[in-house]
């Protein structure tokens, strides 16, 4: 019987207890919630004074991070390549009449030419053509004339491929070879244009040697004892071994490159290089290049700015765990008020960094 | 009855004890977020997010898709799908975009498909169909059939 009786008492003294636990836990909590909903309440003031004091001494400085990213000056910067300038020298002597697979060559070389241009009438490639050869005649009683015949038939200008046509029938070839004092008259021409902002090159087509006496190669050599930035490339057209030595000569000289051609396709070839060359390395290369330099600069300012917000968050929650001064209720109170207010500036970072990263995968292409 | 009044105080006591544990344990486990401490120039605080951590020369994060670290003279960060490594002469990302590096004198970039390598004197580019290499005195270019080009600059 007295079993029976403690064991109804243990019963009832349990049944209390985790009515007194249960209604303790609740008093608990409606007391917070009424004193966090109360403005005037101690505790709320003293809690939010409390995160305003934290994030007053922990606050990282993120204003410039959403600013810079966004206006940074990757975004608002277009490369800004080297502009090209080529001076074509166009040999119109008096072989140059002469045929290669019952083709003039004068022909070839002009549709190459043409072609060329045509190629180029998009681009911010200024072109010039110097012709020669195409006065007088190959006799010796006209060679003072023809020799001295060095014209710019295309001004210096924008590559326009009808007005190149126009410019192509204009001449027939009929006289000498004065490659030296044509590559004097490039060299005239691109002088003005001898600074950081452009890439100068001569392209010399010609089908034989210098024969007006004048020296080509020491020609070329003074363009750079001049202070000329130029490469002189050089393309011999059909030619025999003792022209192919000398203009390969001029090129090498010229800080150039040779290019043989036998055929229409070659001629076309070899033009065509000229054309991926100043393409590629002036626009594809210097472009990832310069984007790359901003991409870096950018990605280093927006890591900066995920330190500064990943280093101020570690401080408060540091501050109002680690410190027994703070109340567990007050400590999560202001978890929860900067956790907020953390994931929105989190966010904002990575999606200016995503949009950036973008911008910079298409403007690379 | 005194032996029987003595019985039952003392299942009561111990009771009591049962019950008053049971409530410290239940009341910390539900009020407590996460565990902090502060011991000597060490603060570390621990919850369902991950564990923060500063000692005098380093403050870092260890969660479960992120962890940084801050050193006098480095930052690392590291969250599953961007990294970062941040060091006096060097700076490192790597993402779903790509790759590319810093130093006072170079820098690279990659994402798989082209790349870039610049240094003072060099710079060369791959890309789908073309390979460019620059250096002072050079450039060259190759493309996918095989057609090549170089020419000496100043």
């Amino acid at each position: 019987m007295k079993k029976i009786v403690l064991i109804v008492f243990i019963i009832i003294v349990v049944v209390f207890a985790f009515v007194l636990m249960t209604n303790s836990q609740d008093s608990v909590k409606d007391a917070i919630k009424d004193i966090a909903g109360s403005d005037s309440s101690v505790f709320s003031k003293t809690c939010i004074n409390e995160f305003n004091e934290l994030y007053a001494v922990n606050k990282a400085d993120l204003t410039q991070c959403s600013s810079a990213i966004r206006t940074g000056s990757f975004a608002g910067t277009d490369p800004t390549p080297k502009e090209n300038n080529v001076v074509l020298i166009f040999d119109a002597s008096g072989s140059m009449a002469g045929k290669v697979a019952d083709e003039r060559k004068i022909d070839m070389a002009k549709k190459a030419v043409e072609d060329f241009v045509t190629q180029l009438s998009d681009t911010k490639v200024q072109v010039s053509v110097v012709v020669y050869g195409h006065k007088g005649d190959n006799t010796d009683a006209n060679k003072k004339v023809s020799c001295a015949g060095i014209e710019e038939l295309y001004t210096f200008g924008s590559a326009d491929g009808a007005k190149m046509e126009r410019t192509l029938k204009s001449f027939e070839p009929t006289g000498w070879t004065p490659i030296a004092d044509a590559l004097e008259k490039a060299y005239a021409i691109l002088k003005p244009y001898n600074t950081d902002a452009y890439n100068n090159s001569i392209v010399l087509i010609s089908d034989g040697i210098e024969t007006c006496e004048g020296d080509p190669v020491a020609v070329v050599q003074s363009m750079q004892e001049r202070g000329l930035s130029v490469t002189a490339n050089v393309i011999g057209f059909d030619v025999d071994d003792e022209a192919s030595e000398q203009l390969n000569a001029i090129a090498e000289n010229g800080n150039g490159s040779y290019f043989s051609a036998a055929s229409q396709s070659e001629l076309d070839f070899a033009l065509q290089k000229q054309i991926d060359f100043m393409k590629k390395f002036d626009y594809r290369m210097q472009r990832v290049s310069e984007n790359l330099q901003d991409i870096n600069t950018a990605t280093e300012l927006h890591f900066g700015c995920v330190k500064a917000l990943e280093v101020e968050r570690a401080k408060i929650l540091l501050d109002i765990y680690a410190d027994e001064r703070v109340t567990k209720e007050c400590a999560e109170q202001v978890d929860d008020m900067y956790s907020e207010k953390y994931e929105v500036l989190q966010q904002s970072l990575w999606n200016s960094f995503d949009a950036m990263v973008q911008e910079f995968k298409q403007k690379s292409q | 009855m005194r032996q029987n009044t003595f019985n039952t105080l003392r299942v009561v006591t111990i009771a009591c004890l049962v019950l008053g544990t049971g409530l410290f344990v239940i009341e910390t486990t539900n009020a407590s977020r996460g565990i902090g401490s502060s011991e000597g120039n060490v603060r570390t605080y621990t919850d369902d997010r991950g564990e923060w951590t500063e000692t005098p020369t380093s403050l870092y994060f260890t969660g479960d898709t992120m962890q940084w670290e801050l050193a006098p003279t480095s930052f690392t960060y590291n969250d599953g799908v961007h990294s970062w490594e941040e060091t006096p002469n060097t700076i490192t990302y790597r993402g779903p975009a790509g790759s590319w590096e810093q130093t006072p004198t170079t820098q690279s970039f990659s994402d798989g498909d082209r790349s870039l390598n610049e240094t003072p004197t060099t710079r060369s580019y791959t890309g789908d169909d073309e390979n460019l290499l620059e250096t002072p005195n050079t450039r060259e270019y190759e493309d996918e059939e095989g057609s090549s080009y170089e020419a000496p600059i100043d």
